[in-house]
This record gives structure tokens, sequence and C-alpha cells, in this order.
């Protein structure tokens, strides 16, 4: 199971975005294919954040057809919304996060939702993959200990990567 | 449209790799995207934006490009890439695919992370390739790494 960030849920929804545009190719065969066995999960904050990005840019029109085509992607099965999963733990993770990896750490700053986002996918025992565009997060060696520590603690056998999107 | 430049640039993966790249197979198009971000890494332009993915350094830019230059097979035979940056490449890449993905990984990592020390930064990657373990921590014995 995936957690996809709200990068790449932006570049789903938002065919101006620039990303969508960047990875066009991996987005059409990640929404089109008729083979795909599993639905990319997002969580709620995910979907505020993108819908707060899509708002900055002021488009009605872009807007109506962000959420029509988030409808879609849900309806064909493309995408599925979880919710927080153990809510305690999603944001004791969240805050373990910032405290390591926060903005006070200039070569590892992550941000709250960013927190957020990978403490969901964390305490998900499903999910072995976030797709995040973000090198920060990918390449954050605190990170990653994080999230091990925090699998192992919570008794899961499967490891999260944090990696960005390809299909 | 691609970048001005491209073409040298993955001629000269093409020309270190010695053997036909071909766009629709998984391993070349691999081979391609590690070989064009070590070239980066070397100083050799134009320059892309790489992330980490799943099997390392990856590159959408680049790949927009190499679809549009590749087309039909289509490999430029021209460059200006100086030969020693294309022997250097050349030897990483003599060494196998998987030791590529471990050492370019590597290299992405000490970008992000250039206050760990060798020792630190092949602990590091271990986690993220741990699939790798044996070409990571012969790559991390490179003297780049030191």
């Amino acid at each position: 199971m995936t957690h996809l960030d709200t990068c790449y849920l932006i570049a789903f929804i938002d065919k101006s975005d620039d990303m969508h545009r960047s990875h066009k190719r991996d987005i059409v065969r990640a929404t089109e294919s008729k083979n795909k066995h599993e639905a990319y999960k997002i969580t709620m904050p995910a979907i505020g954040e993108a819908f707060h990005k899509i708002n900055e840019k002021r488009n009605a029109a872009r807007k109506r057809d962000a959420f029509k085509t988030l409808e879609d992607l849900l309806n064909r099965g493309v995408i599925e919304v979880v919710g927080l999963g153990v809510s305690r733990d999603v944001f004791r993770y969240a805050r373990e996060i910032m405290d390591e990896c926060g903005d006070e750490y200039p070569n590892s700053k992550v941000t709250p939702m960013d927190a957020l986002i990978t403490a969901n996918a964390i305490v998900d025992c499903e999910c072995v993959k976030l797709y995040t565009e973000d090198n920060t997060l990918t390449m954050n060696s605190k990170l990653h200990s994080i999230i091990d520590e925090a699998r192992t603690h919570l008794g899961y056998d499967k490891k999260l990567t944090i990696c960005s999107f390809e299909y | 449209m691609s970048k001005p430049g491209s073409e040298k640039l993955i001629s000269a993966v093409a020309k270190a790799w010695g053997k036909e790249i071909r766009v629709r197979s998984f391993n070349d198009r691999l081979v391609m995207q590690k070989g064009c971000f070590l070239l980066n890494d070397m100083g050799v332009l134009p320059r892309y934006k790489f992330r980490l993915y799943i099997r390392g350094p990856y590159s959408s830019e680049l790949a927009d490009d190499y679809y549009e230059l590749l087309k039909g097979n289509m490999i430029p035979s021209d460059t200006d890439v100086g030969s020693g940056y294309i022997e250097e490449l050349s030897g990483i890449m003599s060494k196998g695919i998987p030791y590529l993905e471990a050492y370019s990984t590597l290299i992405l990592a000490r970008g992000y992370n250039p206050e760990m020390n060798a020792s630190e930064l092949k602990d590091f990657v271990l986690k993220i390739k741990p699939a790798l373990k044996k070409e990571v921590e012969e790559a991390a014995t490179s003297p780049i790494f030191r």
C-alpha cells in the first residue's frame, strides 16, 4: 500500500500544475492504467493542503476541475481517502519528527504538514511506501531513523520507504 | 523541447556504457538516468534535477528528453564530453547495474547530508537500499567518499 504526499495529489488532480506537466507520463500511466491493483492512499491533511495550494492560484474553473478530477479518481478506485489511524500515535510521531527534523535544523527542515503526512504513513501498518517529491524528506537520515524506530516500536514487520513517485 | 546539450550528455552515457541503449528496456533507462546523474555530479552539463526514487536518483525532466531523443533507438553518436569523464563513468558502470545504483544513491545522499562521514553515509544508504548491501558497502569504500 502506498501513501501520496500533497505534491503528488495536486499533480494528480490539477492538470495546470507544474508537476503534472513534468510528471505527465508517470501520472497518466498511474491514473489511466487498467492493470492497477491497488489505490493510492491519501490522508485528509494532504487533501486540505492540496486545496489550500490550489486555492492560492485563484482560478475558479481550475478549483472546480480539481474537485471533479478528485471525484473521478475516487470513483475509479485510483485513489482512496484514509482517516487518521490511531490519532494519539499520529500526533506523537508528528511531534517527534518536528522535534528532530523541524525548522531549527536547516539541513532537514520538515514542515508540520510533512510531519503529519509522514506520521500517518508510519502508523498505517499496511503502508510500505510514501511517495513524496521532497528530497528533504527522502534524503533525511534522521527521518529515516525515526520511521524505522517507530515501526519497530509499533511491532510492524513491513518497512516503510520514502521516495519519489514513479509508475 | 529537450534541454540544449542534452544529446551530448546522453551520447556520453551511451559511449561509457559501450552497448546499445534501448529506451524500451528498463535497465537501459536506469543506466541512462544514473549515468547522466553521475556526469552531472562530475560537473558535466546540462544539469538536471534528480530525486530519490525506488531505484536511486531519477529525473523526470531527463526522462522526457531521452524519450524524445531516443525515439526509434536513435542514439546520438557525437559528444564533446571529455574522454576523462567518460572513462571514469565507464569504470563505475563496468561493475554492474546494482553497483551503479548503489554508488549513485551514495552520491545523492552525500549532497543532502554533507556533514556525514563515509561510515555514516554508508549506514544511511543501507537503510534506503538494504537489498544492495554488498554493492553499497563496496561503493562506500571508493576514494570519493573518504
